[in-house]
């Protein structure tokens, strides 16, 4: 009987033109944006690669010179697009993208890409992550917010109960027939997606990719379950199918586009982020002070200049590595914050699975906030393998020349290339899961809702 | 007053209205008795400019529908099946709105009340909120909009469907005091008993098409049952 | 039955309209809740925007504050060891260069900033002036949580193109499908009342009504937490803003009349008004967007890296000989002149020839730049939203227009700074106070009339669809479906 009520609905929104119109202006929407994605992506990785590979030829090519010298040339890490971000591209167009390891100082990320963008950027990116998120619910109340409603207003309703069927399985029957619609726009997108990870996903990394992807569908077939049974709850609890659409539409704004940027300003504005200035400062202090400790407990002095010049190569070691302590506590401290804006938001975004569902799906994408850290510490400890290669260099050649000592070119191939490694689908899935268990509760409530609204479903 | 000349209206090559001509006079009460689907609302619509006629003519007191949409409205009232008044006002605010539409200017509080009361609706009744009114009571908010308007012609559309016989009864004797003040009432309906009480002329339409057309007291009841039978059936 | 003028009567039919929709609206109970949903959100938009300017202003104040300092105590010095006849370390050239009073300039927020944060949190008000090139303006930024930026900020000008829309559908999708649902839609227009003159007054108190707090929140948030420099300066700021908000709900209330002259359900007049919705302000945009990054793609950043990598090693080997400390050198200048260390020497040297290296790649990103930005403006049309979100921006300060041009004039003084230096320390003449103190400061001159042309510009793009829809619902409310 279920069946057969889905059945019968599902011819309505495809002779009604519902689901032939959204259907397919979606359906066109994420084919163009998976398309964009995987050529930008291939795109991007390849100029990456090629200048990364180059900056390090550079690098290993200086000749003859001073190693304090070629610390500062340094070189330039850019951080790998993991497959899936052409999927969601999530954090990645507000986030560093590279970042210079230079001497003496840890550099912050340069380079966000809606850096470059025209203002339209702030409308957001077109991505498969975007229009599921905000057009696939939209879809959902389009298609589902007359099921009951619509029925009552109709007088088929009475119809229906008179012939005796439980108002349960009209509402499973509903929920089949909307599923359905649902399912056969996004069959395209997962089969798509699947195969641009077969192509862009290396190898060993694609049984985790695969994993990443499953806890993807799984985020986002809740989150669309939720908004299914919310709008077969409201239908079902609506006198009227007019009311039952206001309301959604209402529902919908408030969950989509309301509560993700007032939760995120409102996190923002309680944890406030240090403006550059103010942290560059305090670092800055830090910094002078933990140096001039180093100074004096290792050599016993107040000041650099009264130091003998052989010990200059050692004591800029020294400074270095009082200096490293004071990165940590400064960056990692920035990081936190930015951790702990990111949990107040998502406590304030309780009220909408979006927030949640953002969380879960840049994380599982591999383009969150934990992914950008883990690439910054790594190529953190990067710069520092340089800086201490090079400064060793200069101990062991001895500090008589002092500045003016020049390596020889073998030196600069000590330094291996940069290689980054992110972290594992299960790692991914450890700093996210309470975004799952909420998408979940928040799927568990709105199926008891529309159970609820059911069993006192009125047929007029 | 209300006059029609070789009025026709098509939809999609069928005959709503097929070249009718009628004319009502002041003082007289034409009752159009028709089945569902002969034409009387698609008569009333092209009346008050709702659509527009496919072929022919219509007057309002001399004005010709089409080209004096809005002047014609003026002289002209109209009562549709169902007075459907806005529920979140009273029955004089109603008043108040609909009048100052139509007539282009204020009344009194005292005039409106006084308009309901002739209307047949007392004044507790008509500072509540039209949601609780009965079809009956809505009506009289009608009549009363008519009375304010002093109309020189009244259109009706099934007035009387859904009253209880008594309201039914107050209703056609507020047409009849209306009538004796000299203005033209077309009524359309498919209840003959109303039909022959209160009406002067009867028409009875089929197909868009005016196909008998006889004095209400020329008529018996029985007889006029027979005729419009038989028209119908013809 | 009195005759009555014709002409007094259509105003009057219009106002009675407009009076009778504003107590029905109230009395059943949408008009107070969209004014209070409007209120709140505005209120609360306008919150947002006036933290986030106070805490950018609050920055520049101290980075004025600090430089001007910094600056004064180094003109101290000199004036100092001047009086003194004593030789300072202060009056090397190099304190013309590298003196931390002038290591970044600056960009002023405008009076508008807070209503339309735009790319303010993107873009940096502060560029560093003491790296190796101009390519350096196009990294710096302000830290900022990459999950801010990707959420977006809830200020006036996101409620405005992105709510407010819903809000005029909220009280017009059913503008005349309700009257004709109740059924008093044929008693009305049974009324001395065309169909046009019916939407027009109804349009017209939802208009009155979604204007007043449209109007007067951002206008109070303005007099009251705003430096008030020049107010007929800033009341014409506003005026334009409100017009551009205004302008863009009636094009919106314009579309609600429109679907409603089809004369189909109130259920199907929301579904359109929020597809067009959709279309317009979640759609458009980002097709746009995609369209220019296809047709006018931006210079690939890796390009920028790879060249300045290139250049910096380039210029190190051309300069290796001066990357050396001579330790036998006296530390202070002699009177006179000062011949400049290796050190500074190649300093400067590498920064000019960086620099001029990569500056046809900085100005070819610029043209691009340009070049994307005209695109955009051009076709923004398309799209209400983007028109009304980037005029918005104009006006306030804070679009990317004003950035590209902050950061040319950063680096003409950039430019200007380096060669001014570099021959100065050729010629190593030792600097005096009044010299330090004459020396040229970056200072900002805004271009008002580009500001208020582009808000205009985006005015007539919001006005042509307005006033082209108004006009065909007019047409079509000739007579409408009873």
């Amino acid at each position: 009987m279920i069946a057969v009520i889905a059945m019968r609905d599902f011819r309505g929104f495809i002779r009604d033109g519902r689901l032939p119109w959204l259907g397919g202006l979606a359906l066109l929407l994420l084919i163009v944006s998976i398309a964009v994605g995987w050529r930008l992506q291939s795109d991007t990785a390849a100029e990456r690669a090629a200048t990364e590979e180059k900056g390090y030829a550079t690098w290993v090519g200086q000749g003859p010179k001073n190693p304090h010298s070629a610390a500062h040339l340094g070189m330039h890490v850019f951080k790998p697009e993991p497959p899936l971000a052409l999927f969601d591209p999530g954090l990645e167009p507000f986030a560093g993208q590279t970042v210079w390891l230079e001497a003496h100082k840890q550099n912050d990320f340069g380079f966000r890409p809606a850096q470059d963008a025209t203002g339209l950027r702030r409308f957001g990116d077109l991505s498969a992550a975007y229009v599921l998120q905000l057009l696939a619910p939209l879809i959902l109340v389009l298609i589902g917010f007359d099921a009951l409603a619509g029925e009552r207003e109709q007088g088929t309703l009475r119809q229906l109960a008179s012939l005796g069927v439980a108002p349960s399985r009209l509402l499973w029957g509903k929920a089949l027939a909307i599923g359905a619609a649902a399912a056969a726009l996004l069959a395209p997108a997962v089969v798509l997606s699947l195969i641009a990870l077969y192509q862009a996903a290396a190898v060993g990394a694609l049984a985790d990719n695969l994993a990443r992807l499953g806890w993807i569908a799984i985020g986002y077939g809740l989150y669309l379950g939720t908004f299914l049974f919310v709008t077969l709850a409201v239908s079902a609890a609506a006198p009227r199918a007019r009311g039952a659409l206001v309301a959604l539409l209402a529902i919908w704004t408030v969950a989509t586009i309301v509560v993700p940027r007032a939760a995120s300003e409102a996190a923002h504005a309680a944890l406030p982020t240090p403006t550059r200035i103010d942290f560059m400062n305090a670092l800055g202090v830090d910094l002078r002070a933990a140096q001039n400790k180093a100074l004096e407990d290792n050599f016993h002095v107040k000041n650099a200049s009264q130091l003998p010049m052989e010990e200059a190569p050692r004591a800029l070691r020294v400074d270095d590595h009082a200096g490293y302590v004071v990165f940590d506590k400064h960056y990692n401290g920035l990081w936190d914050l930015f951790e702990r804006q990111r949990h107040l938001q998502e406590w304030l975004g309780l009220a909408s699975p979006l927030v949640a569902l953002r969380g879960l799906s840049t994380s599982m994408a591999g383009v969150d906030l934990a992914h950008q850290r883990s690439f910054a510490t790594a190529a953190e400890s990067h710069r520092r393998l340089i800086q201490d290669t090079m400064s060793d260099n200069r101990i062991a050649a001895g500090g008589s020349e002092a500045y003016n000592y020049q390596a020889s070119p073998e030196l600069w191939a000590k330094v291996p290339p940069f290689r980054y490694e992110g972290p594992s689908s299960a790692e991914a899935l450890a700093s996210s899961w309470p975004n799952l268990v909420t998408l979940a509760a928040g799927f568990a409530l709105s199926l008891l809702a529309a159970v609820v609204a059911a069993r006192h479903l009125r047929p007029f | 007053m209300i006059k029609t000349r070789r009025l026709s209206k098509f939809f999609d090559g069928n005959h709503a209205l097929d070249q009718v001509d009628l004319d009502v006079e002041p003082g007289e009460i034409y009752c159009l008795l028709g089945a569902n689907g002969a034409g009387k609302t698609t008569l009333i619509n092209i009346l008050l400019n709702f659509i527009p006629a496919s072929d022919g003519k219509a007057w309002i007191n001399g004005l010709d529908v089409a080209e004096h949409p809005l002047e014609t409205k003026t002289h002209v009232a109209y009562i549709p099946e169902q007075v459907t008044l806005y529920p979140t006002l009273s029955g004089v605010e109603n008043l108040d709105y609909f009048v100052t539409l139509g007539c282009g200017r204020r009344f009194s509080r005292d005039r409106l009340l006084e308009l309901l009361e002739e209307a047949g609706l007392d004044r507790a009744a008509a500072d509540r909120r039209v949601a609780q009114y009965s079809k009956g009571m809505r009506q009289k908010v009608g009549v009363a909009i008519a009375f304010a308007k002093q109309a020189k012609a009244l259109l009706l559309d099934e007035p009387t469907s859904g009253l209880d016989p008594k309201s039914a009864n107050e209703f056609s004797r507020l047409l009849k005091t209306a009538a004796d003040r000299g203005v033209a009432i077309l009524m359309a309906t498919h209840d003959l008993f109303n039909a022959k009480q209160t009406g002067t002329r009867i028409g009875i339409a089929r197909s868009g098409r005016i196909v008998a057309e006889i004095g209400a007291r020329e008529i018996g009841h029985a007889d006029l049952e027979a005729l419009y039978l038989d028209a119908m059936s013809a | 039955m009195t005759p009555i003028d014709a002409s007094l009567r259509a105003p009057s039919a219009f106002f009675t309209i407009l009076r009778q929709e504003l107590v029905l609206l109230w009395r059943e109970r949408s008009l107070p809740i969209v004014l209070l949903l409007l209120t709140a959100v505005l209120a609360g938009g306008l919150a947002d925007g006036l933290q986030r300017i106070d805490q950018k202003d609050a920055q520049l104040a101290a980075i004025a504050a600090e430089q001007n300092k910094q600056w004064d105590t180094i003109a101290t010095m000199l004036k100092a060891a001047e009086e003194a006849k004593t030789p300072t370390p202060y009056a090397s050239p190099r304190v013309l260069g590298l003196s931390p009073a002038n290591r970044s300039v600056s960009l002023p927020t405008l009076p508008l900033a807070p209503l339309a944060l735009g790319q303010s949190d993107l873009m940096t008000n502060l560029l560093r002036i003491s790296g190796y090139s101009e390519a350096q303006f196009l990294y710096d930024t302000d830290i900022e949580n990459p999950w801010r930026l990707t959420s977006g900020q809830f200020d006036a000008a996101f409620v405005i193109v992105f709510l407010l829309p819903l809000l005029v559908f909220g009280l017009s999708y059913n503008l005349l499908s309700a009257e004709r649902e109740q059924g008093t839609l044929r008693l009305l227009l049974a009324q001395r009342v065309s169909p046009a003159s019916l939407a027009l007054g109804k349009g017209a108190a939802r208009a009155l009504a979604l204007a007043a707090p449209l109007l007067a929140a951002p206008l109070a948030a303005l007099l009251l937490f705003r430096p008030v420099a020049d107010a007929s300066a800033l009341l014409a700021d506003w005026l334009l803003w409100s017009t551009l908000a205004l302008a863009y709900g009636l094009l919106w209330l314009a579309l609600a009349v429109l679907v409603n002259s089809f004369g189909r359900s109130s259920a199907f007049n929301a579904l359109a008004l929020v597809g067009a919705w959709v279309a317009v302000t979640l759609v458009a945009p980002i097709t746009l967007n995609l369209v220019v990054d296809t047709i006018h793609p931006a210079l690939s950043r890796a390009g920028m890296i790879e060249l300045e990598t290139e250049a910096t090693d380039e210029s190190a080997r051309r300069n290796a000989d001066l990357d050396r400390v001579d330790y036998s050198r006296k530390q202070r200048p002699a009177d006179g002149a000062a011949p400049p260390s290796a050190m500074a020497m190649r300093g400067k040297n590498m920064q000019k020839e960086i620099s001029e290296r990569l500056r046809p790649w900085v100005e070819e990103y610029e043209a691009r730049d340009q070049t994307r930005r005209d695109f955009v403006d051009a076709f923004r049309i398309l799209s209400p939203a983007a028109a009304v979100l980037e005029g918005m921006s104009a006006l306030a300060g804070t679009d990317a227009d004003r950035y590209a041009r902050f950061r040319l004039a950063a680096a003409e003084f950039f430019r200007d700074k380096t060669e001014r230096l570099q021959s100065r320390l050729e010629s190593g003449v030792l600097v005096t106070e009044a010299e330090f103190r004459a020396a040229p400061r970056f200072e900002w001159s805004e271009d008002r009339p580009i500001l208020l042309l582009r808000g205009a510009w985006s005015l007539a793009q919001i006005l042509v669809p307005t006033i082209s829809i108004a006009a065909i619902a007019l047409w079509r409310l000739r007579r409408i479906p009873v």
